[in-house]
C-alpha cells in the first residue's frame, strides 16, 4: 500500500487546509495509507481550540477531529512552532484539541523518510 | 534524465530574510534532518535568495539574527546549498554571501536539481 504525508503550513484560515483536508479524506477513501499529518508554521494553529470560526463557515478543526476519531489519522504537531503561536500543552491551560499529538521536528524526519510520497500545503 | 537521490529532501526558500518566520523555520528544518543524517538541501529562489545576502544587521529591527546559525549547516553536513542566478540578478544582487559554500545555478540547472530530491519542502 501507498503510503502518505502530509505536511500542513497554512494556517486553519486559508483555503489550503481544506485542500489539505479532502486531499487526506480523498488519499483514504482510495486505500492510500495516510501515515501521518505533520504541523508546521501557521498549520499548527489547526489545533488550537481557542479559535471561534462562524457557525455559518467550514468548522475545520471539526473536520481534523473526524479524520482522526474515524480514521485513526495520526495528527502531529511541532510544539515548538505552536507555542510561539500561543498553544499550550500544560494540563490547566491546555487549548490543543486532543485529536492532536504534540511533538517536534524529528517527527517530521520520521514521516518524510516512511512515506512513498510528502504533500505539503 | 536525473538521477533521483533516495530519501533526499530540498528545503526550497522563497522568502526574504526577515519577511516573516519563513526562513527561520526552513533552517530549524533543514538543521534537523541534518542531525538525523538525512540528505538535505537548501534551495534559494525569488525573494528567497535575500537570506544568502552578507551584512544583514537584524538588530536594527529587533529581529534575532538567525542568519548566524547558517554556520551550524556544515557542522551537520548539509553542504547541498543552491541560489538561483536568474534570482540574483533580477534583484541586482551580488553573489556576496554571509556562508562559503553557496553554488549559484541557472534556472535550469537549479530545476534539475531541485527534481534530484524525493521531498521539497517550501517555505
Amino acid at each position: 500500500m501507498q503510503k502518505l504525508a502530509v505536511i500542513v503550513t497554512s494556517s486553519p484560515l486559508s483555503n489550503l487546509t481544506i485542500t489539505a483536508i479532502n486531499v487526506v479524506a480523498d488519499a483514504l477513501s482510495n486505500g492510500i495509507n495516510v501515515i501521518g499529518v505533520f504541523f508546521y508554521q501557521n498549520g499548527v494553529l489547526n489545533a488550537s481550540k481557542d479559535i471561534q470560526i462562524p457557525s455559518d463557515e467550514f468548522q475545520i478543526l471539526q473536520a481534523w477531529h473526524n479524520l482522526h476519531i474515524q480514521h485513526n489519522v495520526a495528527l502531529h504537531l511541532c510544539i515548538t512552532a505552536g507555542e510561539k503561536r500561543g498553544l499550550v500543552c500544560e494540563s490547566e491551560n491546555n487549548n490543543i484539541d486532543d485529536a492532536f499529538t504534540v511533538s517536534g521536528l524529528g517527527e517530521l524526519v520520521e514521516l518524510t523518510s516512511k512515506a512513498d510520497r510528502v504533500l505539503q500545503l | 534524465m536525473t538521477k533521483l537521490q533516495k530519501n533526499s529532501i530540498a528545503v526550497l526558500n522563497a522568502r526574504s530574510a526577515f519577511d516573516g518566520n519563513e526562513g527561520k523555520e526552513a533552517l530549524d528544518v533543514a538543521l534537523i534532518f541534518g542531525s538525523y543524517e538525512q540528505y538535505v538541501s537548501l534551495f534559494f529562489q525569488g525573494e528567497g535568495v535575500r537570506q544568502l545576502i552578507k551584512g544583514q544587521q537584524a538588530n536594527l529591527i529587533n529581529a534575532k539574527d538567525y542568519l548566524a546559525t547558517f554556520s551550524a549547516l556544515e557542522f551537520y553536513d548539509v553542504e547541498n546549498i543552491y541560489a538561483c542566478l536568474t534570482s540574483l540578478e533580477q534583484r541586482n544582487l551580488a553573489a556576496d554571501f554571509h556562508i562559503n559554500n553557496v553554488n549559484v545555478l541557472t534556472e535550469q540547472e537549479f530545476s534539475d536539481k531541485l527534481r534530484q530530491h524525493k521531498t521539497v519542502l517550501r517555505f
